[in-house]
């Protein structure tokens, strides 16, 4: 059973020192490059706690170091993903809950480098203050 | 006198006997043969900043990693990247940003004249390109790796 996501809510994306180059600003494109590309529901998790749970999910100092959070409304994704040129696709955020994890969610879709590109492009990042 | 009788009886030293086994591997990754040669590569064609980021990679990466036990580096996409970078010329005030993708693949991108992204994904048997100015986004097998530089940025 899948369960799309609404387009009014925001979702975050864990931005990390293997995707991010903190000396020139890059987020790298295969950020979101393929298919099931995890997000989080700031609905249910506000970007003040969402900060800890990346922390504790996705980081591992001195290896890998959380350096943003990119944040973007669902409905602006579905649009970025609709005027794509190259390839305009039909784009979706499924709620997929984990144990202790329930604001986790999907992009199911296959997601080429161009279209990552875009979406990076329409990130808002986000620098713990 | 002879030379054996000039060397004085090996013995550990007592600090050194008490540590672990575990306390006494290499705490820095020796480097293999070529490594120099790789390092000066590297830093000319992508400064420091790009000389650090490959070690990181290749130092912390080299096992599953992340969340989701992605993939280590890949010594075929090293490779690749290596090849590329001996190809590639960049303008001294370029200087790309390396990355690592969950397939263990290593990552160039960096901003033509215009300001448009150009990005290198090397993989252990094909590479990917992709030029937004262009609209190009393109795999191709890394014997192609030469052709494919030469065509799109050899007056670069």
């Amino acid at each position: 059973m899948t369960m799309p996501i609404d387009a009014t809510e925001d979702i975050a994306k864990a931005i990390c020192s293997d995707k991010f180059d903190a000396v020139s600003g890059e987020v790298s494109a295969s950020l979101f490059k393929g298919s099931g590309s995890s997000v989080s529901r700031l609905s249910l998790c506000p970007l003040e706690e969402t900060w800890e749970m990346f922390r504790q999910r996705v980081e591992k100092p001195p290896l890998r170091i959380l350096e943003r959070i990119g944040v973007i409304n669902v409905g602006h994704l579905v649009e970025v993903g609709q005027n794509f040129e190259n390839n305009p696709t039909t784009l979706t955020v499924e709620a997929v809950p984990l144990e202790g994890y329930l604001s986790h969610a999907e992009i199911p879709q296959k997601i080429s480098r161009g279209l990552s590109n875009e979406i990076v492009k329409h990130l808002n990042l986000k620098q713990e203050s | 006198m002879t030379f054996s009788k000039s060397v004085l009886p090996y013995k550990t030293a007592s600090w050194l006997s008490s540590r672990t086994e575990e306390s006494l591997l290499p705490r820095h990754r020796i480097a293999a043969p070529g490594d120099v040669a790789r390092e000066q590569l590297v830093a000319r064609k992508l400064g420091v900043n790009g000389w650090k980021r490959w070690q990181y990679f290749r130092q912390h990466f080299s096992g599953r990693w992340g969340d989701e036990g992605q993939c280590p580096v890949s010594p075929r996409s090293q490779q690749s990247l290596l090849m590329a970078l001996e190809s590639l010329n960049f303008p001294p005030e370029v200087k790309p940003s390396l990355f690592l993708t969950d397939d263990g693949h290593f990552e160039l991108a960096w901003r033509d004249e215009e300001g448009k992204s150009v990005q290198m994904e090397f993989g252990p048997t094909e590479f990917e390109l992709f030029m937004e100015e262009s609209g190009i986004e393109e795999t191709h097998p890394n014997g192609l790796l030469g052709e494919v530089i030469a065509k799109h940025f050899s007056s670069k």
